[in-house]
């Protein structure tokens, strides 16, 4: 086939112009070719069931037209700066050998070398090999007629149908200026209007990633879903939660780990942490949860442990006897806060006891403590220091304290002991407010699901809808530019082609399509042609 | 490039120059390469010292900011070569404290401890303190023993999750694992060049044994490691008591479970101006299809980038993140596409010839470019940028022994890894090979046939009479 420039970005290059570009012969990389049957007994060729081009290397010359409007050194000025090899994507325009075809080619320069007063000489690469018609097709109904002598890559306009859902986003910003790591948060907001009434209806990701969340109040104007979230310094992340009927999640839902908090407590929000359960947690324990910890001074000879643990309380004991611990060589309890506790009252409902093991009396001989830690501090702050004797239930003040811990400290190895923590119904941490991570509520969108695949029953090809997630609108795959997006913007679980190189290519003449599960395609193309 | 020389003095020029960034995750360093032209202004010892030791900045309007140390500079007639490694290299050379233990505290605060111990107050540190976040796990207690700053760091790293990060200006900062969401905006382009690599089986293990100063074991086995099938090889890890010991074998097997690795060349294309923003660390939502998983919106992070002059695009190496974690590592090529950077020059010299990133082409040892023909070879891909020798697995069918295999040079290491050798016992500039698995038997012609002894792990050669020469022994 042979092209006739016309223009280079927008430049006129053509004989009734100041400049005249002439295309020698493409040197194509050699097209390589896939499922080759063996020759047949009759010697004919191989069977090519697909051919595919590599990039397409053009040669090019341009030279300054006869009866030039322009000086020679504006001619080499304006060579160089519209030629200038870069890697830009940038449109040839030509007419193709039927003489009215006018089509493009998007390529780059390689190479530009004066070879002459006015002429130069430079390399264009296509890295699509096919040259496109500059006017286009379309179609939304199956069969799909399509012109041109190569694969036409169209672009493919879902529309959703069927079930509507909404979306709500949300930025969760730091305010400790140190940044959240696997912080619990919760978010509240109005879930009515759709009937997501069962925890399966929900769909949370935390930065583009489907995470673990327990949600309540379903179908409710104040419906709460807690899950753990990770925040820079000073920054934000956000949360995208999807909610309605066509949901149907049983892999995160309700699966988030409350690090031992009563979530369903009328008392708990993002400042206050209410807990309930002193289980002894998974290997890396979550920001928030109680912790056994090895705290103190350690007495050779001298064993420390867990003696038992329940839901409201957990006994540590020293024992220099040889009576077995649940946990050995643990002092005491700890939680990490990640951010401040509130300068008053921080620990409302915790209690510490000291008791006498089972069995045996009770030994004075150790001291019991309370005390936290600071941003920043490499060494614990004693806030309560008692040894034996009564019980202490006097709510504690923790000022600014990114960790808190009970222990038990002891004096000498002479006798069995043990120290409680108690948590009632209500036991709670207040964080301070001021530094507790603001979260801002979306507006509540309407969005949809995409399932099922769109395939065109001529190729075999398909793409398939994972369940994709827009945002009201349509979806747009590009298969020529290999892009995929939303109208909105919003798009989770994108779709997935079932041929890497062309997505969902036309072949010439007639194409059948199946549509997805919930949409409808509308297809637009440029016929091509491979030159 | 940009490039800013400081030694006794500073000057900024206009270089050509190759540069890896990194994520903490990526577990290296990122390194750059520029070449300066002799008897040009930056040809000066006021700007780099001969003998290595001067700072280097990089700085690309559309890449961002860099800074290294020159290690070794070469010098020729034509041109003086600065190899830098990034500055972040000092946290793995200075080391912490001795008989130092820290009881109670989060990994933030260790961290701070470290970088206090090992880099404060020295007269020309570029490092200094940032912001730590103070978050769980609550790590009972860990020891300064004279280690680096940089194993302080992974251990609390492989520990929380949490990773350390360092800004243009030198602030060390512990933080969450957060980054930058690029959602829907990087798509397949051209060949899917699908092939794995797992770990070598070596390197697996198949149990974890915890041992307590009492030597009581506890094991942890097979399942949920990454080692299944016949592979036998275990671990052992001491702790002080019952519990440390049982904990680190569990741990270790948790992170044991996630080393898996798979490598993907895949060529890549922005549709929009990310080429410009996405940086190591970012999290990047894609429409790469994947075998081996039925992960339908795979979530990558970029772990480290790549980027020489005069390339039409930047080198990502990608992190599988999503639905679950793993360490698998996919290898891209991101293009420029409509919002390119601006053309840079080529390097002034350059007798590799070019290869063709987006296609299937691979030079061989001596730098020739061989286009592969059939389906089969699609799994090979090569990148000029990050190593000298390319690196090349998986070769078709009839090249097997005649290519390297997993041959790396460059970087600060410069070893050379034969026939699928890995363990170079702590060497630079090294060759390793490995034992082979099955002695020659027949007899080369017109050649011989060098190899170490699949039975005494011995340096053997086999020459055309047959005859077989201990060159060295195990």
């Amino acid at each position: 086939m042979t092209v006739s420039p016309t223009a280079f970005d927008g430049l006129s290059v053509n004989a009734a112009t100041n400049y005249v570009m002439l295309l020698q012969r493409a040197e194509q990389s050699a097209p390589y070719t896939t499922n080759l049957t063996e020759r047949t007994r009759f010697n004919q060729y191989p069977v090519v069931d697909q051919i595919a081009y590599g990039s397409r290397h053009i040669p090019f010359t341009v030279i300054l037209a006869k009866g030039a409007s322009i000086t020679v050194p504006q001619f080499i000025n304006q060579v160089q700066q519209t030629f200038s090899p870069n890697k830009t994507a940038r449109t040839l325009t030509a007419t193709l050998d039927d003489g009215s075809t006018s089509a493009t080619l998007s390529v780059y320069i390689t190479s530009l070398e004066q070879t002459g007063l006015f002429t130069f000489e430079g390399e264009f690469v296509a890295a699509d090999g096919a040259w496109q018609s500059a006017s286009g097709s379309s179609g939304s109904s199956s069969p799909l007629t399509v012109g041109g002598n190569y694969k036409a890559l169209p672009a493919i306009t879902i529309t959703p149908s069927g079930t509507t859902l909404f979306h709500r986003r949300f930025t969760i910003a730091d305010n400790t200026t140190r940044g959240l790591a696997n912080t619990l948060i919760r978010l509240t907001f109005d879930s009515t209007a759709v009937g997501a009434t069962t925890a399966a209806d929900y769909e949370v990701f935390h930065q583009g990633r489907r995470v673990p969340f327990l949600v309540q109040n379903m179908d409710n104007a104040a419906t709460t879903i807690d899950l753990r979230v990770d925040v820079p310094p000073s920054g934000s992340s956000v949360v995208d939660v999807f909610y309605g009927l066509s949901v149907n999640n049983t892999l995160t839902a309700n699966k988030l780990d409350d690090g031992g908090m009563n979530l369903a407590s009328g008392s708990f929000s993002n400042t206050v942490w209410v807990y309930d359960d002193f289980a002894i947690p998974s290997l890396i324990t979550a920001t928030g949860s109680w912790r056994p910890v090895k705290m103190g001074q350690v007495i050779s000879g001298v064993s420390f442990g867990i003696v038992s643990y329940d839901s409201t309380s957990i006994k540590f004991g020293l024992r220099p006897s040889t009576a077995a611990q649940l946990a050995n060589d643990f002092d005491g309890i700890a939680v990490v806060l990640g951010i401040e506790a509130g300068a008053t009252n921080a620990l409302a409902g915790f209690s510490r006891d000291d008791v006498a093991p089972s069995g045996g009396a009770l030994a004075g001989n150790y001291n019991m403590k309370a005390a936290y830690r600071k941003a920043g501090d490499l060494t614990w702050t004693i806030v309560e220091n008692w040894q034996g004797g009564a019980a202490h239930t006097t709510a504690l003040d923790i000022d600014d304290a990114v960790e808190i811990a009970f222990y038990c400290e002891p004096v000498d190895n002479a006798a069995n002991m043990d120290f409680e923590l108690k948590a009632s119904g209500t036991a709670s941490i207040t964080l301070a407010s001021g530094k507790v991570a603001t979260v801002t509520v979306g507006s509540r969108q309407s969005a949809s699901i995409i399932t099922g695949s769109l395939t065109n029953t001529t190729t075999g090809k398909s793409i398939s809808f994972p369940t994709t997630y827009i945002e009201a609108g349509t979806l747009l795959i590009d298969c020529l530019n290999k892009q995929i997006s939303a109208s909105n913007g919003i798009l989770f679980n994108p779709p997935l082609p079932s041929d890497g190189d062309d997505w969902l290519g036309l072949e010439v003449g007639s194409n059948s399509y199946t549509n997805p599960t919930n949409g409808s395609a509308a297809f637009a193309w440029n016929n091509r042609y491979s030159a | 490039m940009h490039v800013t020389l400081t030694n006794s003095s500073n000057v900024t020029v206009d270089l050509p120059a190759t540069v890896r960034w990194t994520n903490a995750s990526a577990r290296e360093f990122g390194s750059a390469q520029v070449t300066i032209p002799r008897r040009t202004t930056a040809d000066s010892a006021s700007y780099f010292d001969q003998d290595g030791g001067s700072l280097i900045d990089l700085r690309d309007p559309n890449l961002g900011n860099w800074r290294g140390v020159v290690t070794s500079p070469e010098i020729d007639d034509e041109h003086i070569t600065l190899t830098a490694i990034h500055v972040a290299k000092w946290l793995d050379i200075r080391p912490v404290s001795r008989q130092r233990v820290l009881v109670g505290m989060t990994a933030g605060a260790i961290v701070r401890a470290a970088l206090n111990d090992g880099l404060i107050g020295l007269g020309r540190t570029v490092i200094r303190a940032g912001t730590f976040v103070e978050a769980a796990p609550h790590i009972d207690s860990y020891s300064f023993t004279g280690q680096s700053v940089y194993q302080v760091i992974t251990d609390m790293m492989e520990a929380t999750g949490q990773e350390w990060s360092l800004s243009d200006d030198g602030a060390l900062s512990w933080v969450p694992r957060t980054g930058t969401l690029y959602a829907k905006v990087l798509c397949q382009d051209g060949d899917l060049k699908d092939v794995k690599r797992r770990a070598d089986v070596d390197q697996r293990l198949m149990e974890v044994i915890g041992v307590d100063a009492n030597k009581r074991e506890y094991v942890n086995r097979a399942g949920e490691l990454a080692a299944a099938g016949f592979w036998p090889r275990a671990a052992v890890l001491t702790g002080r008591t019952p519990i440390e010991a049982a904990r680190l074998s569990a741990i270790t097997v948790a992170q044991r479970r996630t080393s898996d690795i798979t490598y993907t060349m895949q060529l890549l294309k922005t549709a929009a101006n990310h080429w410009a923003s996405i940086r190591p660390g970012d999290f990047i939502q894609t429409m790469l299809p994947r075998a081996g998983t039925s992960a339908a919106s795979p979530l990558f992070r970029v772990l480290a980038m790549g980027y020489a002059d005069g390339d039409a695009g930047v080198e990502l190496a990608l992190q599988y993140v999503s639905p679950i974690d793993t360490t698998t590592i996919l290898r891209a090529f991101m293009e420029g596409g409509a919002s390119a950077p601006p053309p840079q020059p080529p390097p002034p010299t350059d007798p590799t010839p070019a290869i063709n990133q987006t296609k299937q082409d691979v030079a061989d040892i001596n730098g020739r470019v061989e286009r592969l023909e059939d389906a089969n070879s699609k799994d090979i891909a090569a990148s000029r940028m990050t190593a000298n020798i390319v690196t090349a697995w998986n070769l078709k069918s009839g090249y097997n022994s005649t290519q390297l295999s997993g041959g790396v040079a460059g970087g600060a290491t410069n070893n050379a890894l034969l026939a699928g050798g890995t363990d170079v016992a702590g060497g630079q500039a090294v060759v390793a090979i490995k034992q082979a698995t099955l002695n020659p038997s027949g007899t080369p012609t017109a050649g011989g046939v060098l190899y170490v002894d699949s039975a005494t792990g011995a340096l053997m050669y086999k020459g055309s009479s047959g005859t077989v020469t201990t060159v060295a022994p195990a």
